[in-house]
């Protein structure tokens, strides 16, 4: 829902800067082009009630939870800079918490050392642009680890995602870290001396001055109800192919099997939602 | 009967000048090729050079119903996802599937190879609102 809001934020044409503040109960992000089978483990994600979501900027595959806090700078199409983003970003926290080794890499991630705290994204249209990225503060790393753990044998031109190690603030910091006391301190820093950032419902008829905004609710007219299908979840998927069992493989378009080659399958397969599981338990592997 | 070496470099010179006649650009850096009513779409070396290495191309189906600045296509590129916007209204009858393997043509190759779809032009009075080259390349140096 909150990445719903963002793309009607963009859509709206504002001109003034916009800090847009939110988090996810747990659920998997996948990049505009990618492939979730490939990137996640599906079946454990669903398994633990986690969603899986695709958003409409690039980039690779997140995890979000309430541990995790996302930064979305909206701007004009000019003054969009994910660089000066992440920077202000890093200062702040550095001004805070005192963090050695924070530094940027020139893929707009944020690490501690070599490990990585924060990944970014973009989307830019004609009227405007905004940059996000994610912040583990206290997040659980290691469902982030196993969740995030997809079919490397998938073949497609889908984009792939970087791996890295990740770790988390409050892992590497010695003070006691909260994603309250990391909002109230970036979005403070943001507005400067004096302001207040906006918390809680946003008005979708009011025209919105205000600079920062921390979401706590989503309206419905905003809800992008066929972002939440499975035609833009997993349809979206660029075609692919897998070997499923022995000599067995699979083709996909459009999140659903269009092909089957080295098995005498069902007619009434061609068609169906791509479901490994489901393919394995058929051919009795 | 084989042409001189003179003849040859001229019959490319005229064509490729008759190629750059039927060149039009858009502000957000589209360009379309006019061949007869056919239109050929794609982002200039000004837009390329601005996304970054592109990493996929998300082109449109065949048969696609377009009006003037509809998106025909997503660009991802290292830094973001972009948008193709349609200078021309039309139906797409073609569409370069080089592109889903070879996404980096776009970098390599924008106004030539990486052409993204071919559209029947429905209106070609939409071309009256475009820049022919020279207008564009004073239009991208005021910036």
């Amino acid at each position: 829902h909150n990445l719903a809001l963002e793309n009607w934020i963009l859509h709206q044409g504002r001109e003034k800067k916009l800090l847009l503040v939110y988090q996810n109960k747990p659920c998997v992000v996948i990049g505009r082009f990618q492939n979730p089978w490939r990137e996640a483990n599906v079946n454990m994600a669903s398994e633990r009630g986690i969603d899986i979501a695709r958003r409409v900027s690039g980039g690779g595959t997140v995890y979000h939870d309430l541990g995790n806090v996302n930064f979305s700078f909206f701007t004009d199409k000019p003054s969009h800079c994910p660089n000066r983003n992440l920077q202000f970003l890093a200062d702040s926290l550095n001004r805070r918490y005192s963090i050695s080794h924070l530094h940027l890499n020139k893929r707009h991630d944020l690490f501690i050392g070599s490990s990585k705290i924060s990944g970014s994204a973009s989307r830019i249209i004609r009227t405007g642009a905004f940059h996000h990225c994610t912040l583990l503060v206290n997040s659980d790393l290691t469902t982030l680890r196993g969740v995030l753990h997809g079919d490397s044998t998938i073949s497609s031109s889908a984009t792939a995602s970087l791996s890295s190690p990740t770790t988390s603030l409050s892992a590497e910091c010695s003070a006691d870290v909260t994603t309250r006391d990391v909002i109230d301190h970036v979005t403070e820093e943001f507005l400067g001396a004096g302001r207040e950032p906006t918390v809680g419902l946003w008005s979708a008829e009011e025209e919105q001055e205000e600079d920062v905004l921390i979401v706590d609710h989503v309206p419905e007219c905003v809800l992008n109800v066929e972002h939440q299908t499975f035609e833009w979840v997993f349809g979206k998927s660029p075609k692919f192919s897998v070997v499923v069992g022995d000599g067995v493989m699979v083709h996909v378009e459009k999140g659903l099997v269009c092909q089957v080659d080295g098995w005498d399958h069902d007619p009434s397969l061609i068609g169906t939602q791509y479901d490994p599981q489901r393919l394995q338990a058929l051919l009795g592997t | 009967m084989a042409l001189s070496l003179v003849s040859r470099v001229c019959m490319r010179q005229i064509l490729s000048q008759h190629r750059a006649l039927s060149m039009y650009y858009t502000e957000s850096h589209e360009w379309v090729n006019v061949q007869g009513s056919l239109g050929r779409v794609g982002i200039t070396d000004h837009a390329q050079a601005a996304l970054g290495d592109v990493v996929f191309v998300d082109i449109p189906e065949v048969d696609l119903d377009v009006d003037v600045g509809d998106e025909i296509a997503s660009v991802e590129s290292v830094k973001a996802v972009g948008d193709v916007a349609s200078p021309i209204g039309g139906i797409v009858v073609a569409v370069n599937e080089a592109l889903s393997d070879s996404p980096t043509l776009v970098n390599s190759s924008p106004e030539e190879d990486a052409w993204i779809a071919e559209i029947e032009i429905s209106d070609m009075s939409a071309l009256e609102g475009l820049m022919d080259k020279e207008a564009y390349d004073k239009f991208l140096l005021e910036g």
